[in-house]
């Protein structure tokens, strides 16, 4: 009986004792203009008393809930209070960035300090072990875990966080983030799509031709062993001498530095992933599944396009995965080499010391790549043929 | 099947004794270099390539040891009773952070640590995380429930348990993760020239910068050789350690 009344969750448990933590921390970063080094302000100086008592509370209260809450509702009522504390966090900041500016709205930046990005972990932690234990309960699941996160969202749309350092730099450089944007995209997605395109045969080639497995692998192996950016610097030096000696190339637009050496790098990295996952789906069939086939009078093409590349799928699709994601975090150095992309703020931002520029970089990556995970993921669930069950 | 080995062994030695000599040659390189380039500054003057290779290997193997070093106790911890209820949250942040640029690691972590090696160091370690956490959770996770339940049967505690058993039959997979680990940070670690951690990356940024494509291929050819006989290594290390010598394992 005590041990149901005190069963405490030790993972919500951690996630609130950062959250603790993170109180006496600085809150707000404070900048007289964007170069300058900036003042941490404490939660107090910087959201103000009011709503420091608020963010108090509400851990105090998390704190209490995850000790003792075993229930449904208990989880639940936590889940919302681990919410709240986000939003209330979030929504303080606001007002604050824009008291903290004052007189100097242009040049003055405020941006979140250690305190707001330990207490965001500390509930992220915390809110992630409600949604296990929430299992089964899709609602209530469901409420726990986008809550927080569609609140930032409103908040960013109705314009409440404009003040803050990342949302000012964004509106600055507006046109150049979509634009960066939409070259990271195009720049990751064309590679791996011409990456599958090459990737898939030589996959099947190793698959057919026990001769030729070996050569292609330790080929494909060693490329991904290659460091980004040597592998980059590599290209540079036959890229240019190319477009140097042929003058056709320049006029495409091919040259030492940009796009092409970038794209060139990130094909050949998208090969092993996806060949050898190709070579995994075609040699891990059952050879009795290809038997029965064979006695239904069915010709080699027609083997391959009914059963061999159906029951494959999932697994080929597993190997675009790897692909993908790994090219979303690459196609970032690829900035380094005046390709453009959403690394090009980096590293304008590691240049100028601004961190926000970085952030303003780093995190749409970040959100890509999770995006770009989850959106095959479910094209792998699809393309699972019913007969092979939930993998 | 020892024969085998032993030939793979000598490969490798021989190609990382030629590497380094060729490493200590400046002549060459910049002999070399120049009938490429055919210009005169094909050499990064700020440092010799043997420093710069000496530099990298230092951050690669401090941050490779402190994630081997926490990674595989946290990878234990989080498979024994007291910590696996942290097993879901610690696979979803290592791989969270995964997805995290490190690049951007490596910027954030300047205003925290300042320029240099600390932060640098401090970025692969996190960086380098995942696949050791990975796969020594996923290789104590293959030793089988009888094979634990023999060793206790023979009057094994826990820990001997862990020690003599679980551990012996995981260490190839843990070891498989290590070099991931290692081979990330290699790459990553050229990144941190851009915050002043010097190593390989260095010339590369300086060719770049300076339109000197000379730079860049001198630090970036022994960067990639460093990887490729890195990656040889531990896996040859990978290979020794099977218990089974038919079985490959990717």
């Amino acid at each position: 009986m005590i041990r149901r009344l005190l069963s405490p969750d030790t993972v919500a448990i951690t996630g609130v004792i950062t959250g603790l933590v993170s109180l006496p921390f600085g809150w707000l970063t404070l900048k007289p203009n964007r170069l300058a080094g900036g003042t941490g302000l404490s939660l107090t100086d910087g959201l103000g008393g009011g709503a420091t008592v608020i963010i108090v509370v509400l851990w105090i209260t998390c704190l209490a809930l995850s000790l003792f809450g075993r229930r449904r509702w208990q989880v639940t009522a936590l889940g919302i209070a681990l919410n709240l504390v986000v939003i209330a966090t979030i929504f303080f900041t606001g007002p604050a960035a824009a008291r903290l500016i004052g007189d100097a709205p242009t040049v003055a930046r405020v941006s979140p300090g250690v305190g707001i990005w330990l207490t965001c972990l500390g509930a992220y932690i915390a809110i992630f072990s409600c949604r296990q234990r929430l299992k089964g309960f899709p609602l209530w699941q469901n409420l726990v875990s986008w809550l927080g996160l569609l609140s930032i969202f409103i908040l960013l749309g109705t314009g409440w966080l404009d003040n803050l350092s990342v949302i000012v730099e964004f509106k600055n450089q507006q046109a150049q983030f979509v634009r960066q944007l939409v070259n990271h995209v195009v720049l990751f997605a064309g590679s791996v799509f011409a990456g599958t395109l090459i990737g898939v045969p030589l996959g099947i080639w190793a698959a057919r031709r026990r001769r030729a497995e070996g050569p292609i692998f330790f080929v494909t192996n060693i490329v991904q062993t290659v460091p980004s950016l040597a592998l980059f610097g590599l290209l540079i030096a036959p890229l240019s001498a190319l477009s140097l000696a042929f003058p056709v190339l320049r006029e495409w637009g091919i040259s030492g530095i940009g796009a092409a050496p970038a794209i060139i790098a990130l094909v050949l990295y998208s090969l092993l992933p996806v060949a050898r996952n190709t070579y995994v789906g075609l040699s891990q069939l059952d050879p009795a599944i290809i038997d029965a086939g064979r006695g239904m009078g069915m010709s080699r093409g027609q083997l391959f396009r009914k059963i061999e590349l159906p029951l494959s799928a999932p697994l080929v699709l597993e190997g675009v995965r790897t692909a993908s994601v790994q090219a979303v975090g690459n196609t970032a150095v690829a900035a380094l080499i005046g390709a453009g992309g959403l690394g090009w703020f980096i590293f304008q931002g590691i240049s100028q010391a601004a961190n926000d520029v970085v952030i303003l970089g780093a995190v749409p990556i970040m959100a890509l790549s999770l995006i770009v995970d989850s959106a095959m993921r479910g094209a792998v669930k699809v393309a699972t043929p019913k007969g092979l069950g939930a993998r | 099947m020892f024969k085998r080995q032993g030939r793979r062994w000598i490969v490798l030695a021989v190609l990382t004794a030629v590497f380094v000599i060729l490493l200590f040659q400046m002549g060459w390189w910049e002999a070399a270099l120049r009938t490429i380039f055919s210009r005169d500054d094909v050499l990064y003057p700020t440092a010799s390539l043997i420093a710069l290779v000496g530099e990298h290997m230092k951050l690669v193997a401090l941050s490779s040891g402190l994630t081997v070093l926490i990674g595989v106790p946290l990878g234990i911890w989080v498979t024994r009773r007291s910590g696996q209820s942290f097993l879901p949250i610690v696979t979803d942040l290592t791989s969270l952070g995964q997805t995290f640029p490190p690049v951007a690691v490596l910027a954030l972590a300047v205003p925290l640590f300042g320029f240099g090696l600390v932060p640098t160091v401090i970025a692969l370690f996190l960086y380098g995380l995942l696949p050791v956490v990975r796969n020594t959770v996923a290789g104590l996770a293959s030793v089988s429930r009888e094979t634990l339940e023999v060793a206790y049967g023979m009057g094994m505690g826990r820990l001997q348990a862990l020690m003599l058993v679980e551990l012996p039959l995981a260490v190839r997979v843990i070891l498989a993760g290590v070099r991931i680990s290692v081979i990330i940070n290699v790459g990553t670690a050229m990144i941190g020239a851009v915050i002043g951690a010097g190593g390989l990356g260095s010339p590369i940024i300086a060719g770049l910068v300076q339109f000197n494509t000379a730079y860049v291929i001198e630090g970036a050819l022994p960067a990639a050789v460093i990887a490729i006989l890195l990656d040889r290594f531990l896996g040859n290390i990978e290979k020794s350690l099977a218990f089974s010598p038919g079985e490959r394992n990717g």
